[in-house]
């Protein structure tokens, strides 16, 4: 079983309640593989950055799941005939790559974090300085 | 006619200096699902800019690319 990351793109005109009932759908299909979703998170209505199939925005859900290498085949294509399914990218999870990246945002993080102290304090010394 | 040599390098920082976008650390790798942080490494019409202008490394360069494609595949960029 290998960790796998699924983005989804649902059709934008779908409500809150409507759009459940898709995602349980696309969900439905993974387990129908034998394969086990670890997280789903719904990342909200967003508009394209070009029109694709005529349609100008879409419902983007994230899926964190595990599964059998050989059916993500297999479910790619059970995706095409999924009709709520609009578009789908299944993407292995790297999670040594993922690790070097919270780290390099962490890091990130720190280096911003002292920045804007060193830019307090020195304001506060030339506060202190025009007085 | 022999026509003086041309030096490429200068000729090439003159033509694009005025484009050079800040270099990554070397080290740091590009997080593919960032769209914010492609969108620096994109033109106005969404076409990725060579390595020459924006200083990364080659290794940041593919992933840039990667990245740039898969978001286009999925609507994030043009």
């Amino acid at each position: 079983m290998k960790k796998y990351e699924g983005l989804y793109i649902f059709s934008g005109a779908a409500k809150d309640d409507v759009l459940e009932g898709y995602l349980a759908k696309a969900v439905a299909e993974i387990t129908r593989l034998d394969g086990k979703v670890l997280a789903q998170d719904v990342l909200g209505k967003r508009a394209f950055a070009r029109p694709m199939k005529k349609r100008d925005n879409g419902v983007y859900a994230l899926v964190r799941f595990e599964l059998d290498p050989a059916k993500v085949g297999e479910l790619t294509n059970r995706y095409k005939l999924v009709e709520e399914v609009f578009r789908v990218q299944i993407l292995a999870v790297d999670e040594r790559r993922e690790a070097i990246l919270a780290a390099q945002r962490e890091a990130a993080a720190k280096r911003a974090e002292i920045k804007a102290q060193k830019e307090a304090a020195a304001a506060a010394e030339a506060a202190a300085a025009a007085e | 006619m022999a026509y003086p040599k041309r030096d490429r390098d200068s000729r090439d920082d003159r033509e694009f200096s005025a484009r050079r976008r800040p270099a990554l650390p070397a080290n740091d790798k590009i997080d593919f699902n960032d769209v914010e942080l492609l969108k620096n490494y994109v033109t106005e019409y969404g076409k990725i800019i060579p390595a020459r202008v924006t200083g990364v490394t080659t290794q940041q360069q593919r992933q840039i690319k990667k990245g740039v494609r898969r978001a286009r595949n999925m609507g994030l960029l043009a």
